[in-house]
């Protein structure tokens, strides 16, 4: 008898789970349902579990299978002679006598019988209902689609935001370091918060397009943060807050794509041949040197350490990240940054508008022609001739180097081979603006054109002329601005998306 | 063969005579042997000439009880059925004698009971429930077995006094005498008007009869026509008591008692329910009914069937029930419907 209550509950368990399942469906028709798929399938098995569990608690007494004998047509005679198995009276006995008498008759017609199996009809109403259920779950809808969206947009999230977790770690350990000046401090909080604004967009997305955008901010803030702790670790003597800073830098390389903040992605291609344009060559952070003579062309990121040797040009737009030397006679071409430690030898021109950050030597005889950026400390030695738009002029310190500086001028000593530090265009400390005063003959190179021989033009060289009284803000701070303002708009999708890597360079070069 | 089913034979005996002289009806009068056998009392409802005297006399007779017959009348008195003191010359003088009154009867009649006034109603139904009769001073005590059978005329409401809810809970049971069909009709007036032999009970309907015949050969003696003494009072006592002794499981006196706060619920249906009387008259009807069909214990059937007539005078029905010409037989259908006996 309990056999049989049990599987009669499990039919009737599911049936109800089939029904609810099949209302959370067309419900999803309309609305979406998250995780619709796993209820359907979790359904059925928690009604299974309670009718078992329901069936074994609620084992019949010996009332309950005297009661289901009796509705065979013994009219409570056997459920009587139960409670008065104990009484010893005539009429009791008289009772018992003629239940057990009557029991006996029906055992021999067969009217003496437990059902076992549930009722067929009410089975097949149950595996139609699960039919039903399942055939429902493959029938698309928008909402239900718009629910799978988003259910795949909180697994990529969540992806994600472990990674921002582990960011964030590594940043507070950083951040918990004593030795950090208050710059620092307050670029590691601004990185903290960027993350944070991160994570709280990707908890709020909806569809995989949203995680992808916002993923793809988070690569550029990563690569972004790495670069500047990598900045920030650089010089810094071996200690606990370079190393807590180098672990950070390494774990948003990690998160953005790259083996580490100084790496590059190293190509297991023996560069024999050309590469296809727009895809990136090489694997981040494998070490293999890229050795023969091949042609870089199109539009990839050289990530890694490894050293890049033979006649090659580097055509195209890509970045060149990590320690490595460039040897050979090759002519880096397009608008692509050479970051990291690496030496650039041999003969061969840089074009373009790129950046050449780090600390390398730049040998030879190349021209440096275009708006590009010449930061870090390295010899310089050759003959070059620098034309073209320099913002921010050249830092270091930059021994034996002959090079005519262009119009962003070139500041300190480079000319004369004694290069004594660090520009700072517009700083309050140090020299400051020329001015050019009419009435006095000048004797400045940069004054180019005919002299009418009308009147006289005066030039005199000053310091803190008449141009310099007002209001004086640090530069560094304008340009603070300026960039937190454009990383800003790129975070909130301001710009497109080809134009992202253009600003980013451009503020990379201050 | 134990008493009960020696008893139960005895019963099965009378039902035959009782048959002899009553067509149709079976009915009615297995549910009157019931209320007879549970010591109860029956409130009768149903058109004049039915039988229900003839009936009533024929179970007295059966049974051989004493049977008193009380027409009642707008001026009965009380003292009119129970009796009064008159004052008798004797040997000693004059004194003061209780002259018995119709009521000390086993088996009394009450006809058309709703005619007389309510102080007289009250004198038979307060006799019907103590069992005795109080008269100068004096307590006489009623004879046993004391069963009461009022009639009440369902037409002709004008000049009479309706009971009151508290007196009708007095009667076990209320049954509706129905009229009868074409061929019991037939067969009433040849029993009663023609000298010929009925078709004894269960025969076809379609047997001829011819009126003023002979009696054929072997044809029944006067015996045969009409009912028999097979039965005494004490042998009907000591069946009271062997029904009383019929068990009730948990699960059907449950049912019973469901049955019961079934009729307080709330029904747009019912003004009041039943009094805790109407559990004791089911289970003294469901009792007998198991006796009767040979059980020792009482079931859920008895206990449903035992509903109808206990429950039909007992419910109060609404003024919406009365406006919508509901019945009390429907609404205990309806209650017997939401609450079905409960499976294992």
């Amino acid at each position: 008898m309990q056999t049989g209550r049990i599987l009669s509950a499990c039919i009737f368990a599911l049936t109800i789970s089939a029904a609810t399942g099949i209302t959370l469906e067309i419900i999803s028709f309309f609305f979406p349902v998250l995780y619709l798929h796993w209820w359907i399938l979790i359904l059925p098995l928690i009604g299974i579990l309670a009718a078992l569990v329901s069936g074994i608690f609620r084992r019949p007494s010996m009332q309950d299978a005297a009661l289901y004998l009796d509705e065979q047509g013994f009219q409570e005679r056997t459920v009587t002679a139960l409670e008065l198995m104990e009484d010893k009276g005539k009429v009791a006995a008289l009772q018992r006598s003629d239940a057990a008498s009557q029991l006996r008759r029906g055992e021999e017609a067969g009217k003496l019988k437990f059902q076992m199996m549930p009722d067929p009809k009410k089975a097949g109403i149950a595996f139609a209902a699960l039919s039903v259920m399942i055939i429902l779950l493959f029938v698309p809808s928008p909402a239900r689609e718009a629910a799978q969206q988003a259910e795949e947009a909180k697994l990529l999230a969540k992806e994600e935001i472990g990674e921002i977790e582990k960011a964030e770690a590594a940043l507070e350990n950083a951040l918990a370091q004593e030795e950090l000046t208050p710059e620092q401090k307050q670029a590691i909080e601004q990185m903290l918060r960027e993350l944070e604004n991160s994570k709280a967009t990707l908890s709020k997305a909806a569809t995989k397009e949203a995680v992808g955008r916002e993923t793809e901010k988070l690569d550029f803030k990563y690569q972004d943060m790495s670069r500047h702790l990598a900045q920030f670790t650089a010089g810094m003597p071996e200690s606990p807050t370079s190393q807590a800073m180098q672990n950070a830098a390494d774990q948003m390389a990690q998160n953005g794509g790259m083996e580490n903040a100084d790496g590059q992605i190293a190509s297991n291609d023996p560069g024999s041949g050309d590469s296809a344009n727009g895809e990136p060559q090489g694997k981040p952070g494998e070490g293999q040197d890229q050795n023969g003579n091949g042609d870089q062309n199109g539009n990839g990121d050289q990530n890694g350490n490894g050293d890049q040797n033979g006649n090659g040009d580097q055509n195209g737009n890509g970045d060149q990240n990590g320690n490595g030397n460039q040897n050979g006679n090759g002519d880096q071409n397009g608008n692509g940054d050479q970051n990291g430690n690496g030496d650039q030898n041999g003969n061969g021109d840089q074009n373009g508008n790129g950046d050449q950050n780090g600390n390398g030597d730049q040998d030879g005889n190349g021209n440096q022609s275009g708006d590009g950026d010449q930061s870090g400390n390295g010899d310089q030695s050759g003959n070059g001739n620098g034309n073209g738009n320099g913002n921010g002029g050249q830092n270091g310190n930059g021994p034996n180097g002959n090079g005519n500086s262009g119009a962003g001028g070139q500041n300190g000593n480079g000319g004369s081979g004694q290069g004594s530090g660090q520009s700072d265009y517009g700083s309050a400390n140090g020299i400051h603006d020329y001015v050019s005063l009419p009435n006095e003959t000048g004797d400045d190179a940069n004054l180019t054109g005919e002299s009418s021989g009308q009147g006289d033009s005066d030039m005199v060289r000053t310091q803190n002329g008449l141009t310099w009284e007002g209001e004086h803000v640090d530069g560094q701070q304008v340009i603070g601005q300026y960039r937190q303002k454009a990383y800003d708009g790129i975070e909130q999708g301001k710009y497109p998306k080809g134009m992202t890597q253009v600003i980013k360079n451009y503020f990379d070069g201050f | 063969m134990n008493e009960f089913e020696e008893s139960r034979s005895l019963i099965e005996a009378v039902k035959r005579e009782i048959a002899k002289e009553i067509i149709g009806q079976e009915e009615i009068v297995d549910q009157l042997l019931m209320v007879l056998l549970s010591g109860g009392n029956v409130l009768m409802e149903g058109m004049p000439g039915l039988g229900k005297t003839r009936l009533v006399h024929t179970i007295s007779h059966v049974f051989d009880l004493s049977f008193k017959r009380i027409q009642f009348t707008p001026d009965l008195m009380p003292q009119d059925i129970t009796g009064t003191s008159i004052l008798m010359r004797t040997e000693n003088g004059s004194e003061f004698t209780f002259r018995k009154g119709p009521v000390f009867a086993n088996v009394v009649l009450a006809d058309e009971i709703n005619r007389a006034t309510p102080k007289t109603q009250s004198a038979l139904l307060e006799a019907m429930q103590e069992g005795t009769v109080t008269e100068g001073g004096q307590t006489h005590q009623l004879p046993k077995p004391f069963f009461v059978l009022a009639t009440q005329n369902p037409i002709e409401t004008e000049g009479t006094y309706p009971l009151p809810e508290a007196q009708l809970d007095r009667f076990s049971c209320k049954l509706n005498l129905d009229f009868p069909k074409g061929e019991q009709l037939k067969k009433i007036v040849l029993l009663t008007e023609c000298d010929t032999d009925v078709p004894a009970e269960g025969n076809e309907a379609g047997d001829a009869v011819m009126l003023g015949a002979l009696p054929a050969a072997g044809s029944s003696t006067q015996a045969d026509k009409t009912a028999q003494k097979i039965c005494d009072m004490e042998t009907l006592v000591r069946i009271q008591g062997l029904i009383r002794q019929i068990r009730v499981a948990d699960p059907v006196m449950d049912h019973l008692v469901e049955i019961i706060e079934a009729t307080h619920e709330k029904n747009r249906y019912i003004k009041e329910g039943s009094s805790p009387r109407g559990a004791q008259a089911m289970l003294r009807i469901a009792r007998a009914r198991a006796f009767l069909q040979g059980r020792y214990n009482v079931s859920f059937e008895d206990v449903r069937f035992a509903a109808y007539p206990v429950l039909r005078h007992r419910i109060i029905p609404s003024f919406d029930a009365i406006s919508e010409g509901i019945s009390t037989d429907r609404i205990i259908d309806d209650i017997l419907k939401n609450h079905p006996v409960r499976n294992a």
